[in-house]
Order: C-alpha cells, then sequence, then structure tokens
C-alpha cells in the first residue's frame, strides 16, 4: 500500500470551505453557549423562587445527563413531529449551545462561588446594592477562574462539531468523509482531518494563555 | 434632644445562628462623634453585634435605629449603610482593583461620582493614610497594614458618620498594627464616631469614650476605660482581663 498525500493537498480548497463551516457553527453555538452559561450559572449561584432553581437544574442535568447525538437526532428529526422545524444548520447551532450552555453553565456557578464572601460583605457595607455588587465585585474576580474551563468548553466544542456531520451537514468531518469514499484514502485523509483540529484547538489553548497572562496582574 | 444626638439606637436585639444563641438582649446608644471599644472573650459575640448594626446579620428580634430610621428591611439597610462604614478583620480589599480604584469604583458605583471627582477624593484619602505612592498597586502587593490602611481610606470615601472597626488589627503582626493604629487615631482627632471591637486593650482605653464588655451575648459592664480596667466588681470581667494581660 502507498501512501498519497496529494489527496489531501489536491483537496485543501475543498478542507478548507468545510473548516470556514465547522469554525462558523462553533464560535456561533459558543456564543450562545456563553450567554446561557452566564445567565444560568448566575441564576443558580444566588437565590431565586424554588421553581426557577428547579427548572434551571432540570436544564443542566437534562442536556449532561444525554448524549449529544442524541440531542441532536431529537432537535433536527424528532421536533419537526411537534412542527418545530428548522435547517440543519440553526439545529446544530442549538444543539451544540444548549448542550454547551449546561456544561458552562456550572463552571460559571462554581467561579462565582469560589470569590470569598467577605468580597459581597465587604461591597455591601459601602452601600452597593446586590446588582452592583454581582456586576462590579463578583462577576470580574469569577471571570478569572472561570477562563480555563471556559476555554476548554470552546475546545471541546470544536471537536464536538464533528457529529453535526450527522445531520448532514458538509462540515469538516463530512467532507473527510466524502473524500474518503470518493478517494479509498483513509490514512491520509483521517490524518489530515486530526490535524485540522488540531490546529484549531491548539489555536484556542495558546489564545487561552494570552487572557489568563492578561488577568495575571492582580492576584489575591 | 437625646434622639437627634444619638446617631445608633440598639433596644433589646436577639441573634441567633440556628439554636445557638448569640446575643441575648442587647441595648445601648451611640452618639454622634462617640469612640465606643468592644472587648469580650471570643465568641461571646463582639463581632455578631456590629455585624448586626450594619444589617450584615439579620436579627431575630430588637430594633435597630440609625438617626432615627429603624432599620426594618433592606433597603433601609443599604440607606444606614450610607451613614455606616465598616472595616474588616480580614481586610477585604477588591483584588482586581488597584488601590487607586478599590476608591474610585465604590465613589462612582454608589455615590455616582464622576470619574474625575472620584480620583481627587481618593487620592486625597490615600495621602491621609500615606499611601499615594501605592496607588497604582494591586493590593496583592501590600503589606496587612497598608492594606489596612487602603481598607479605612475606602470607608472613608463613603463620608460615613461612623466606622465600625471589626477587630482591624488581629490578623496583623504587632509593629504594622501600630500604622493601623495611628490611622485610626487621626480619624479619632477628626471626631468621627468608631466602634473599635478589639484585644488590644492598651490601645483602646487611649482612644475610647466608653468601653463595653460583651459575656456570653449581653453588655455585661459598660463604662468609662477607666472603670473597665479598674475600678469594677464584675468578676467575669476581672477574669477576662487578667487572661488578657497574661497572654501579653
Amino acid at each position: 500500500m502507498e501512501l498519497n498525500f496529494n489527496i489531501v493537498i489536491n483537496n485543501l480548497p475543498l478542507f478548507w470551505q468545510a473548516t470556514q463551516i465547522t469554525l462558523k457553527i462553533a464560535v456561533l453555538a459558543f456564543a450562545f453557549a456563553l450567554l446561557i452559561a452566564f445567565i444560568v450559572g448566575v441564576l443558580r449561584s444566588y437565590n431565586i423562587p424554588a421553581i426557577f432553581k428547579l427548572l434551571l437544574s432540570a436544564y443542566v442535568e437534562i442536556f449532561r445527563g444525554t448524549p449529544l447525538l442524541i440531542q441532536l437526532f431529537f432537535i433536527y428529526y424528532g421536533l419537526p413531529s411537534v412542527g418545530i422545524i428548522m435547517d440543519a444548520f440553526t439545529a446544530a447551532v442549538i444543539g451544540l449551545a444548549l448542550n454547551g450552555g449546561a456544561y458552562m453553565s456550572e463552571s460559571v456557578r462554581a467561579s462565582i462561588l469560589s470569590v470569598s464572601k467577605g468580597q459581597e460583605e465587604a461591597a455591601y457595607s459601602l452601600g452597593y446594592s446586590k446588582l452592583e455588587a454581582i456586576w462590579h465585585i463578583i462577576l470580574p474576580q469569577a471571570f478569572r477562574v472561570a477562563i480555563p474551563p471556559l476555554m476548554n468548553g470552546f475546545s471541546s466544542m470544536l471537536k464536538e462539531t464533528s457529529l453535526v456531520s450527522v445531520i448532514s451537514i458538509t462540515e469538516l468531518t463530512r467532507t473527510g468523509n466524502l473524500i474518503y469514499s470518493r478517494t479509498l484514502k483513509p490514512f491520509e485523509v483521517y490524518l489530515a482531518l486530526g490535524l485540522f483540529y488540531f490546529i484549531m484547538t491548539f489555536s484556542v489553548v495558546l489564545l487561552a494563555k494570552q487572557i489568563e497572562l492578561k488577568e495575571k496582574r492582580w492576584t489575591l | 434632644m437625646d434622639v437627634i444626638n444619638n446617631l445608633i439606637e440598639i433596644k433589646e436585639i436577639y441573634k441567633s445562628f440556628g439554636d445557638q444563641p448569640v446575643l441575648r438582649g442587647v441595648s445601648l446608644t451611640i452618639s454622634a462623634g462617640e469612640i465606643l471599644g468592644v472587648i469580650g472573650a471570643s465568641g461571646s459575640g463582639k463581632s455578631t453585634l456590629i455585624r448586626c448594626i450594619n444589617g450584615l446579620e439579620d436579627i431575630q428580634s430588637g430594633e435597630i435605629i440609625v438617626k432615627g430610621q429603624y432599620m426594618t428591611n433592606r433597603r433601609n439597610s443599604r440607606e444606614a449603610r450610607k451613614t455606616i462604614g465598616m472595616v474588616f478583620q480580614n481586610f477585604n480589599l477588591f483584588p482586581h482593583f488597584t488601590v487607586l480604584e478599590n476608591i474610585t469604583n465604590p465613589c462612582r458605583v454608589v455615590k455616582k461620582m464622576n470619574s474625575k471627582n472620584a480620583e481627587i477624593m481618593a487620592r486625597t484619602l490615600l495621602q491621609k493614610v500615606k499611601l499615594e505612592d501605592k496607588m497604582y498597586q494591586y493590593p496583592g502587593t501590600l503589606s496587612g497594614g497598608e492594606k489596612q490602611r487602603v481598607a479605612i481610606a475606602r470607608a472613608l470615601a463613603m463620608e460615613p458618620e461612623i466606622i465600625l472597626f471589626d477587630e482591624p488589627t488581629s490578623a496583623l503582626d504587632p509593629e504594622l498594627a501600630f500604622e493601623v493604629f495611628d490611622t485610626i487615631k487621626l480619624l479619632a482627632e477628626d471626631g468621627l464616631a468608631m466602634v473599635i471591637v478589639s484585644h488590644q486593650i492598651g490601645f483602646i482605653k487611649n482612644l475610647a469614650h466608653r468601653i463595653i464588655f460583651i459575656d456570653d451575648g449581653r453588655i455585661s459592664c459598660l463604662g468609662t476605660p477607666e472603670y473597665i480596667l479598674n475600678n469594677n466588681n464584675n468578676a467575669r470581667l476581672q477574669d477576662f482581663l487578667i487572661r488578657l494581660r497574661e497572654n501579653i
């Protein structure tokens, strides 16, 4: 068997197109997931009515307790049965965002709980309202603690986009599959796919390091 | 007349943590400009008392009246806190802000000052506590004594009529405690009312107008420093003072 990496090189334009779709899904889904994680994580850290608390923890537990693949199938193939129809791209972004949001909300919550009680008390004693204390004092400190797990979340999300290939989105993984079935060169194709994903996730790691470095300007 | 002079009135307050009573009927008035020392063994309820005064702890019964206003709910407590400053044992500076921002942020957020005025205010106060050369540093780089002086400056920025000190030097080495004492003395010269919870009897006796001895959740003895330290017949207080002196 002879290896032929020209297959990869000849298909670079196709791979590049597919990578852009993967990135688009990942970035969009991450943005929504962050928003969800922020809202759910903050709400679950403070005293809110029991019914909301129950609903939010149900959301978190259900999305963490079931496979993403099933969630995607359910959103794309299942929901049309009850009249909710959307295109594959939308379904992919919603599925990834809801799933990632559930995981990341726990990181947000943990980071808020890591800020010492004395910080809140100092803010109150100066006359800050609850919201002012959360916004100016608690969240900025929680942010630093949350960066590594949240960037991890982004990295996971980038890799999990490969699952959306099953709802017929021609992103990177599906493009690889198509090229493989056309060329019958699995070694070259999947090695290249792995490399492309690695380049993306490693860039995220480097970016995370930059942000962490910037936040290191203060210590406790 | 009395009502006007009384900055803070505390009437028969009870406070418990779960089924553990901490304050069992404490009544006290503090007038404008008064310096009140609070002494007592660990766990006697001294810290809880001053935390109740500015609403950091809820009370089970009793009344707290700040400048004639009953503190009954969160909104009232917030109003009262604008009159009352607080300095904590563990400083509780905001570590993500520089020394300057620790003062300018509350000025902007709570007092709605513009950035320029907030900075003028902060610089003036940092000069007062002799830390203007550290204003662009983060609290993490300061010594304990410096941190506490910034915390005092921060409390002053809210222009309170009284400051509550919750064991302000307990977390400090003795030589750093002195610089904090010196700062507190400056405030006393300005006529600011203060409640100082401390084990440093030597410091309190020179500064306080009155001292209360808290024992087992009650005010067991109240009087001038001279009375408290030398002329009382309170056996529990004498025991406490002897133990305190032995430790020094």
